[in-house]
C-alpha cells in the first residue's frame, strides 16, 4: 500500500467497534474503501487472543460473554445481518454463573426464570425486594436495552416508565438502590456481582444503566464464540479487506490532520499520511484530544467536557492452564464469581483504599473476584481458566520496574489462593500462570488509565455526549466511550454510524 | 401549545431546571444533556410532531441550542400536524 493513498474514510484503532462499522459499512455500500490503522500488530484491541505456544494456551482478553444471543437479541440480529452466524461457531452456556459464598455456593442455570427462582429459594425473606428489583430489570432495562430501536423507531417505549426512571433510577448508584431494596448483604452482593462486566463496582455504576446491563445478560441471551474473540476481530477485519479496505497493522497513528476550515483530511502515520474526508476515531477520547490533534482553541470546550468523562475500572487478571480438565478438578460452571470472606467488607475496603496494602487488599483479595472457564466452553482451545478483578492504575508502578514485578507477584498469589480457597480440587494443578495489570492494558489500547470498558456509566452522564458538536467536520467517535460497555453496545453503536454513511 | 412552549415544559421535567432559563440560546451544552436525555428528546419529538430528529444532528453541531432545535422541528413538521 502507498502512503499518501486515498480512502473513504480512515478508522484510528482497530478496535471491535472500528471492525463492527467497517464490516457493517461495506456490507450497505459495496465499494466503500476503509483504512483501518493500528499500532498493535493485530486487529481486535481488547477483543484479541494472545498465544503462548509452549503453555498449550491461547489467552482471550475479553470474550468472557456476549450478550444479546438469543431470539430477539440486538446482537444475535446484528450478527444474523451480517451473515456472521452462520460463520462463527457459537457456544450457549447452561449456567448463568456460580456464586461462592463463605457459606457455600449456589449456581444458577441461565436465564432470568432460572435465576430468579434459585434466589427465591435461598432469600425467601427477601421475595418483596427480589420481585420489584426484577420488575425493575423487566421495563427500565428493557427500554434501555432498546435504546437505539427507540432512536430508529422502531420500538415504542412509554413515556411515563422514561419519566420515572429518570427522576428516580439515573442518578442513585447501584449499592445505594440495592440497599432501598435489599436487607440481606450478600443477596446484595450477588445482585451487584454483574456490575464487573462493565467495569465498576455497585458505588460507581448508575442504577438505570446497571438495569440495562442486568437484562442484557439474564434476558437476552448469552453466547461465546468458537476460537474467542480474536476469531470475531478476524472475520470483521476479512471483510473490510475483501470490499477493497486494508488493517494496517504496527502502526500508531501521530496525528489527525485538518485544514484551516475545520475539515478533516486524513491522518499522519510513520508510513505517511493518509487521506480521507471521514475519520472515525476508536481510541479514548481522553488519549485522543491529549495526544492526535493540534492545540486548537476551538478544541478547548471539548477538552473541558471531558474532565466529566470518566474512565470504567480497569482489571487485573491471572491468565492460567491446568494439568487436567477444571471441571474435574472441581471447577465446573462456565463462570464463577468468588465473592469476599465477610458481607459489605468489599465497599468499605475500597473506601479506605489508600496506599499499596489497603489497595491490594480492596481490590484483590475483598472484592468479588470471576473467574471464566474457558475449557467448559472450548475444550479444543486448551485447559484455560482466566481471573479477573476490577482494579485501577493508581497504585501500580511504572512496568518492568523491580517493584512492579513484586506487585505482580503478590496479584498472583492473591488471586490464585482466593481461586484455591473456593475450588480447592485445583491447588497443585495449576501449571502455567501469566498476569496482566492496568498497565498492561494501557499498553496495548491506549484506554485512559487502562480502562477496560472505556467509559464509566456513574450517575452523572453529562460527559458522555462530548463528541457533539466536534469543531473539526469529517471527525467521528466510536467505541465503548461513546455507547457504552460490551459487545452489544460496540455493535450498536457502529451500526448506528454506519446508517449515517449516506448522509 | 408552541413547540418551544412543549419543549420547554420537558426540558424541565427532564432536567429540573428554572423555565426562565431556557432562552433559545442557551446550547445542549449548557444544559449539560446526558445521552439518555437526548434519546428521550427525540423521542418526545418524534411523538409530538412527528419529526425525526437523528443523532447525528446534534452530534454534528446542526443544532446547537434550543433555537435551532425549535426552527428545525417548525420547518420540517407535517402540514397535517400543524393543521
Amino acid at each position: 500500500m502507498d502512503a499518501g493513498s486515498r480512502w473513504d474514510a480512515i478508522c484510528v484503532g482497530a478496535g471491535i467497534t472500528s471492525l463492527a462499522f467497517g464490516a457493517q459499512v461495506v456490507k450497505r455500500h459495496p465499494g466503500a474503501r476503509i483504512l483501518v490503522i493500528d499500532k498493535h500488530g493485530v486487529p481486535g484491541g481488547y477483543a484479541t487472543v494472545f498465544q503462548r505456544p509452549k503453555a498449550g494456551a491461547a489467552f482471550d482478553c475479553s470474550l468472557h460473554k456476549l450478550s444479546g444471543m438469543g431470539e430477539g437479541g440486538n446482537l444475535r440480529r446484528i450478527f444474523a445481518d451480517l451473515g456472521l452466524d452462520a460463520e462463527l461457531g457459537l457456544k450457549v452456556p447452561a449456567d448463568y454463573f456460580e456464586a461462592c459464598l463463605p457459606g457455600g455456593a449456589i449456581r444458577f442455570g441461565n436465564g432470568v426464570d432460572a435465576f430468579r427462582q434459585a434466589l427465591h429459594e435461598r432469600f425467601p425473606h427477601e421475595r418483596a425486594g427480589l420481585d420489584r428489583f426484577f420488575d425493575e430489570v423487566a421495563v427500565h432495562g428493557r427500554n434501555g436495552y432498546h435504546q437505539f430501536q427507540m432512536m430508529d423507531g422502531t420500538f415504542e417505549p412509554d413515556f411515563a416508565q422514561l419519566r420515572y426512571a429518570h427522576k428516580h433510577l439515573k442518578h442513585v448508584t447501584v449499592a445505594d438502590a440495592l440497599a432501598q431494596r435489599i436487607n440481606d448483604p450478600w443477596l446484595r452482593e450477588i445482585l451487584a456481582a454483574t456490575g464487573i462486566y462493565v467495569g465498576g463496582f455497585p458505588e460507581d455504576l448508575g442504577y438505570l444503566y446497571f438495569l440495562h446491563v442486568v437484562y442484557a445478560t439474564l434476558t437476552q441471551g448469552n453466547a461465546y464464540v468458537e476460537g474467542a474473540s480474536q476469531r470475531l476481530s478476524d472475520v470483521l477485519a476479512a471483510r473490510i479487506v475483501a470490499a477493497g479496505g486494508h488493517v494496517l497493522l504496527g502502526t500508531a497513528v501521530r496525528k489527525i490532520l485538518s485544514d484551516d476550515a475545520g475539515k478533516v483530511r486524513g491522518v499522519a502515520t510513520a508510513r505517511g499520511d493518509f487521506y480521507a474526508d471521514r475519520v472515525y476515531l476508536n481510541a479514548a477520547p481522553h488519549y485522543a484530544l491529549r495526544t492526535l490533534f493540534d492545540d486548537r482553541p476551538a478544541l478547548a470546550p471539548i477538552r473541558r467536557k471531558l474532565k466529566n468523562l470518566k474512565p470504567s475500572r480497569s482489571t487485573t487478571t491471572v491468565y492460567l492452564t491446568t494439568d487436567a480438565a477444571p471441571a474435574d478438578l472441581g471447577l465446573a460452571s462456565t463462570e464463577t464469581m468468588i465473592f469476599a470472606s465477610g458481607a459489605d467488607a468489599s465497599r468499605a475496603a475500597r473506601a479506605v483504599c489508600d496506599g499499596d496494602e489497603a489497595c491490594e487488599r480492596a481490590y484483590w483479595r475483598d472484592s468479588v473476584m470471576e473467574v471464566t472457564n474457558y475449557h467448559a466452553l472450548n475444550p479444543s482451545g486448551g485447559r484455560i481458566v482466566c481471573l479477573n478483578v476490577l482494579d485501577t492504575m493508581a497504585h501500580w508502578p511504572e512496568r518492568r520496574s523491580p517493584a512492579y514485578k513484586l506487585k505482580k507477584a503478590r496479584a498472583l498469589n492473591v488471586m490464585l489462593e482466593r481461586l484455591y480457597a473456593a475450588k480447592p480440587g485445583l491447588r497443585g494443578h495449576v501449571v502455567y500462570t501469566e498476569v496482566s495489570t492496568p498497565r498492561t492494558y494501557e499498553r496495548f489500547t491506549n484506554n485512559t488509565d487502562g480502562a477496560g470498558y472505556g467509559a464509566m456509566v456513574g450517575t452523572d452522564l453529562s460527559g458522555h455526549v462530548f463528541h457533539h458538536a466536534f469543531p473539526i467536520a469529517g471527525v467521528h467517535f466510536l467505541s465503548a466511550w461513546v455507547a457504552g460497555p460490551s459487545y452489544e453496545a460496540a455493535f450498536g453503536y457502529a451500526e448506528m454510524k454506519a446508517k449515517q454513511w449516506a448522509a | 401549545m408552541n413547540v418551544a412552549e412543549f419543549l420547554q415544559d420537558a426540558i424541565v421535567e427532564l432536567k429540573d431546571v428554572d423555565e426562565s432559563t431556557l432562552i433559545p440560546a442557551l446550547t445542549f451544552e449548557e444544559l449539560e444533556l446526558d445521552s439518555l436525555d437526548y434519546v428521550e428528546i427525540q423521542l418526545r419529538i418524534k411523538k409530538k410532531f412527528k419529526v425525526e430528529i437523528t443523532p447525528e444532528l446534534f452530534a454534528s453541531g446542526q443544532l446547537k441550542n434550543l433555537g435551532d432545535l425549535y426552527a428545525y422541528i417548525e420547518t420540517n413538521q407535517p402540514q397535517a400536524a400543524v393543521a
